[in-house]
């Protein structure tokens, strides 16, 4: 009965959730690699901003990574950011500036080494990604990355800024 | 059932009394082989919030799940109160303390670890100097044990429980540059232990009658100091164990351990240097001491500290991944990271790890049994002394783009050696006996992934390894000089294969190949090459000792995702997050998952 009730449920928010429908995001607490602490509020001050969920140890993350340093580096200007939470467990978490800074990465980083924003954020798989608008919309959101993905990204994030 | 409709007349007021914000997720999966491997899982995630309260829960409806036992029914839920400079936690707490070496609180499904806390938190920020915070509640911590026999052991469902009554407080001072911290656990644990049923029945020769009552004590220190071209870690965790149940007929006992983990980085432009080092040694057990189930003065299942190796992306590394010992382990990492040429990194990676003593035996004079015996240098490095049981693994990784970025390829190699097992090390000066097992590995993992035209893509892995494992015993009273394989030839050659064809954003499709030359004595993993893929492929290469399965994936939209497998997989061991487990291989079968954001 339980299982034919969570079936139920799920097939009911699997039909209504629309792309036009998405939540909100309440303003969340963050530790940024440099050790700063700051908020999403705060964040979304400039203007939208990209959230991508990574760790080290996933490939399609790291392949994405590229193309988000790109948007960050052409449309920051306008004051688009991109924020990059990082999912390593203290198990390999002392690598993560070190990979940040070694590819040379502009965008921020985030730490969340037991997933409380990622759990915060419903995020079940690794990379997932959300566009947030100023007031904390999230207009876009995508589950994992296969090479293209990008276009689709850019798009919506020239949408969201000439918005 | 009385907990669910408290979560949802709490939802419904939060929801109906004014603007409340709730997501969501789901996750269902679903796996069945011809092998009886049979799992259904699914998890429903729901935050809610509004003004300064949100709140999450968790629903899990698992019959069986694919690792772990079952579950019906609200799994997890929490309420949180938050201010500019506070916040309030009632119900499932998962937090972490500096690096772990304390506290560090997470839930890995795919490995069945889940180490939270029932109860409440309490954190405060004071100006830009003091962050502080308060824990109190209780958990439980499963694992399979070997030592207990009632219930038996069962490598997916955990039959061993121990109980944990938790409280801490943890500070964090911010002076310039330099975080400054200090931490206190104590967690009183109950762990039930056997002796035999006195009313002796088949099935029922060990019961769980009684109970151990052991408080566990761990105060940390820890600093951090952060600049643009070095960054420098230290923590230090010290625990301490009594038994404080008077009326046990097991006799006190007493023990205390210490953990210490550094981690220095150092930045020259792109080129970065990080070094860890880490010595714990919370409970130095000698080799025949193996069971947590009946040795409490162990680490506390809250303590995760870092491992202080690599965490590999290789199917065929993963397998073969060193299990760090929390309890008795020194070593440290190197690793060198930096761009080359244009586009292409390096990485440059050694990991030296070891026991903190030497392991032999010993006869004292007129006894009858050999005695394990520490050395009594104490190691600031790892040994390489195999009755240290070291671990050497030297890992290096190029990766980078080609062809105008349309090329990505990654070449690594791993050579990688492992004492696994000590048994016997006794050596006098006329006799000499000893045994262990030791692992050695070379690994190749290959990939390259090409854009083509539009949005397809192409990706092909390859992975190459030589792997061997012996158990190497000298006997000088019989003369014996012997090295035995676990498997029936000296090496198994074991390689992975996959060719994939993506259409972004919306599917993709993947055929992936395992393969080993042999396999090891004793392991249940032999295929019968009876899935419909695998007699369509058997007409062109043998598939002895082979896995194939077709993965397939669409996401339906940016928000549903469905997976699709088909075929066998090898079992074999399964790690993340520092938790390893034994998996079994799944035969000609399908899985599928949906997972979906809302």
């Amino acid at each position: 009965m339980k299982k034919i009730l969570l079936l139920l449920i799920t097939i009911i928010f699997f039909l209504n959730a629309q792309e036009t429908n998405l939540p909100k995001l309440p303003d969340l607490r963050l530790e940024m690699l440099d050790g700063k602490n700051t908020t999403l509020y705060s964040t979304l001050e400039k203007g939208p901003v990209l959230i991508d969920f990574w760790a080290t140890w996933c490939e399609p993350c790291k392949k994405e990574m590229v193309f988000l340093d790109k948007f960050q580096k052409e449309y920051s200007d306008s004051g688009f950011t991109v924020l990059a939470i990082n999912q390593d467990s203290p198990r390999s978490l002392s690598k993560v500036r070190s990979f940040v800074r070694s590819k040379r990465y502009s965008f921020l980083v985030v730490k969340d080494p037991n997933k409380q924003i990622a759990q915060k954020m419903n995020v079940q798989v690794l990379p997932t990604t959300f566009l947030v608008n100023s007031t904390g919309q999230v207009v876009w959101q995508h589950i994992g990355y296969l090479p293209g993905d990008e276009r689709d990204m850019e798009q919506e994030i020239l949408k969201i800024i000439k918005q | 059932m009385q907990k669910i409709s408290v979560l949802i007349a709490i939802l419904l007021f939060m929801i109906i009394s004014g603007q409340a914000y709730f997501s969501g997720s789901s996750n269902l999966r679903y796996g069945e082989s011809k092998s009886g491997f049979l799992y259904s899982e699914s998890i429903l995630n729901g935050n809610l919030s509004r003004g300064n309260f949100s709140g999450w829960f968790q629903l899990e409806f698992s019959n069986p799940p694919e690792l772990g036992r079952v579950v019906n029914g609200l799994q997890k839920f929490r309420l949180e109160y938050n201010t500019a400079n506070s916040i309030f936690k009632f119900g499932d707490i998962y937090e972490i303390w500096g690096r772990g070496l304390v506290l560090n609180q997470y839930n890995d499904q795919a490995v069945d670890f889940d180490n939270s806390l029932t109860g409440v938190s309490f954190r405060n920020r004071l100006g830009d100097f003091l962050d502080w915070g308060l824990l109190a509640g209780n958990g439980n911590s499963w694992s399979s044990e070997l030592s207990i026999r009632n219930p038996p052991f069962n490598d997916r469902v955990p039959n061993y429980r121990r109980q944990h009554r938790v409280i801490g407080a943890d500070t964090d001072w911010f002076i310039g540059p330099f975080n400054l911290g200090v931490t206190y656990l104590q967690s009183r644990e109950r762990h039930p232990y056997e002796y035999p049923n006195p009313d002796w029945s088949p099935g029922e020769e060990w019961i769980l009658p009684d109970t151990a009552l052991v408080i566990h004590r761990v105060g940390g220190y820890r600093a951090e100091y952060l600049s643009d071209w070095f960054d420098v870690y230290l923590e230090y965790a010290d625990k301490s164990t009594h038994d404080f149940n008077p009326d046990s007929v097991r006799s006190i006992f007493a023990g205390s351990g210490q953990g210490f983990y550094s981690n220095l980085n150092i930045y020259l432009g792109a080129w970065a240097l990080s070094i860890d080092y880490k010595k714990y040694a919370f409970n130095i057990s000698d080799p025949h001491t193996y069971s947590s189930a009946t040795n409490y003065s162990g680490t506390i299942g809250y303590q995760r500290p870092p491992t202080a190796i690599r965490e590999h992306t290789s199917r065929l590394l993963g397998r073969i991944t060193h299990q760090v010992n929390f309890e008795d382990e020194v070593g440290y990492q190197l690793e060198l990271n930096g761009p080359i040429l244009r586009n292409n990194s390096l990485v440059l990676n050694y990991t030296h790890s070891s026991n903190n003593v030497v392991w032999s035996q010993i006869k004292p004079e007129g006894d009858i049994f050999w005695k394990w015996t520490k050395s009594n240098k104490t190691a600031f490095l790892p040994f390489s002394e195999k009755f240290a049981q070291p671990f050497n693994e030297l890992y290096s990784e190029i990766d980078g783009y080609l062809l105008s970025g349309k090329l990505h390829y990654r070449l690594a190699m791993a050579n990688s050696s492992a004492v696994l097992d000590i048994s016997f090390n006794q050596v006098t000066d006329s006799t000499k006996f000893i045994f262990y097992e030791k692992q050695e590995a070379i690994t190749i993992p290959f990939g390259i992934e090409y854009k083509l035209q539009g949005r397809l893509g192409i990706e092909l892995k390859y992975e190459y390894q030589r792997l061997s494992k012996n158990f190497r015993m000298i006997n000088s009273t019989i003369d014996q000089d012997t090295s035995q394989s676990r498997f029936p030839a000296d090496y198994q050659y074991n390689a992975f294969f996959s060719l994939g064809v993506s259409y972004s954003p919306r599917w993709s499709m993947a055929l992936l190949i395992d393969a080993s030359s042999v396999l090891e004595y004793g392991v249940n993993q032999q295929t019968d090459n009876s899935n419909t893929l695998e007699k369509l492929v058997s007409k062109i290469i043998d598939l002895e000792n082979r896995w194939l399965a077709l993965e397939l994936r669409w996401n339906i939209t940016n928000s549903h995702s469905f997976t699709l497998t088909y075929g066998s997989q090898q079992g074999g061991i399964l790690c993340s997050n520092g938790v390893c487990r034994q998996i079994d291989s799944f035969e000609d079968g399908f899985k599928f998952e949906l997972t979906s954001l809302f």
